[in-house]
């Protein structure tokens, strides 16, 4: 069964790198959409049926948490696989994070861990 | 200028470097040319303590970095804006592994969007702080220079990208 991702990240280098990354890992791709913020994010979830949202936190107009937060108020978003791809090196922020259910790669990421997280999520192997 | 901070901002720079666009260094003390056009990205950071990062590399780095990054085939070229974006990229990757490297992990930073300077001098305001520590790390396809500055804490928005 193709796996439809949402790819939140503004900076198109990375949103290739990601989706780049997932074919690398054999993943069988449905629709792959790619968004530069939240607000973005959150409008190509509105009626679209995604499999999984790959997040970045750092980004304009609304950044990541804000949109899992919005994501997390809505009934049919609320349980929707997020992997946050993401810089960040407090420990206190990304326990927050993982508080809500997320779970966190670290960039620079290597190929294998976005593969191995995919697959645990999702039960998916590749 | 805090000497100490030199193997940090160098190990970063070198392991972001590489995990991210494969471009692997030389021994710190080679000597590569450092004539010929540069770029510079800036990224500014505010928490315990606020400034920025600057990441310069020779304009000629910018099309292996972002075809390593993007995984294009080697006959095609990357557009102009994506060697921008790829540059922006680098810089937010290395500050947002920096500042806890330097600050410890506990310590919560916000970073801004990254910004790709025009003029080769950058301007910066009192706010970005004074001069904290340098790296030059030589590499086989170019080098960066990472020059961080640090002042006093602040609490504007932003967060780690």
């Amino acid at each position: 069964m193709p796996l439809n991702v949402l790819v939140v990240d503004d900076s198109a280098v990375m949103r290739a790198m990601i989706v780049k990354t997932l074919q690398m890992a054999g993943l069988h791709l449905g629709t792959v959409t790619h968004a530069a913020n939240g607000q973005e994010g959150l409008q190509a979830l509105d009626g679209a049926w995604v499999d999984l949202v790959i997040l970045d936190i750092n980004m304009p107009v609304m950044d990541g948490e804000a949109m899992l937060e919005a994501m997390r108020g809505q009934a049919e978003l609320a349980n929707l696989p997020v992997i946050v791809v993401s810089t960040e090196g407090s420990d206190t922020r990304i326990s927050r994070l993982v508080g809500r259910g997320v779970t966190f790669v670290h960039k620079p990421f290597a190929p294998e861990s976005i593969r191995d997280v995919v697959g645990e999520l999702l039960g998916v192997v590749p | 200028m805090n000497d100490t901070l030199e193997p940090i901002l160098r190990e970063v720079a070198e392991d972001t470097l590489q995990s991210l666009a494969f471009l692997f260094p030389l021994e710190p003390e080679a000597e590569v040319d450092q004539t010929g056009e540069t770029a510079i990205a800036k990224v500014n950071y505010t928490g315990p303590c606020s400034g920025c990062l600057l990441v310069t590399v020779p304009r000629s780095m910018l099309p292996p970095l972002t075809a390593n990054m993007l995984g294009l085939p080697e006959a095609q070229a990357p557009a102009g804006e994506e060697e921008v974006d790829a540059l922006k990229e680098l810089a937010n990757v290395i500050c947002g592994n920096l500042l806890p490297a330097v600050a410890g992990r506990e310590a919560v930073f916000r970073i801004s969007a990254p910004e790709v300077l025009e003029a080769s001098g950058p301007d910066l305001d009192p706010a970005h702080g004074e001069l904290a520590g340098t790296a030059f790390v030589p590499l086989e396809e170019g080098w960066a220079r990472l020059e961080l500055y640090m002042g006093p804490a602040s609490s504007q928005p932003g967060g780690p990208g």
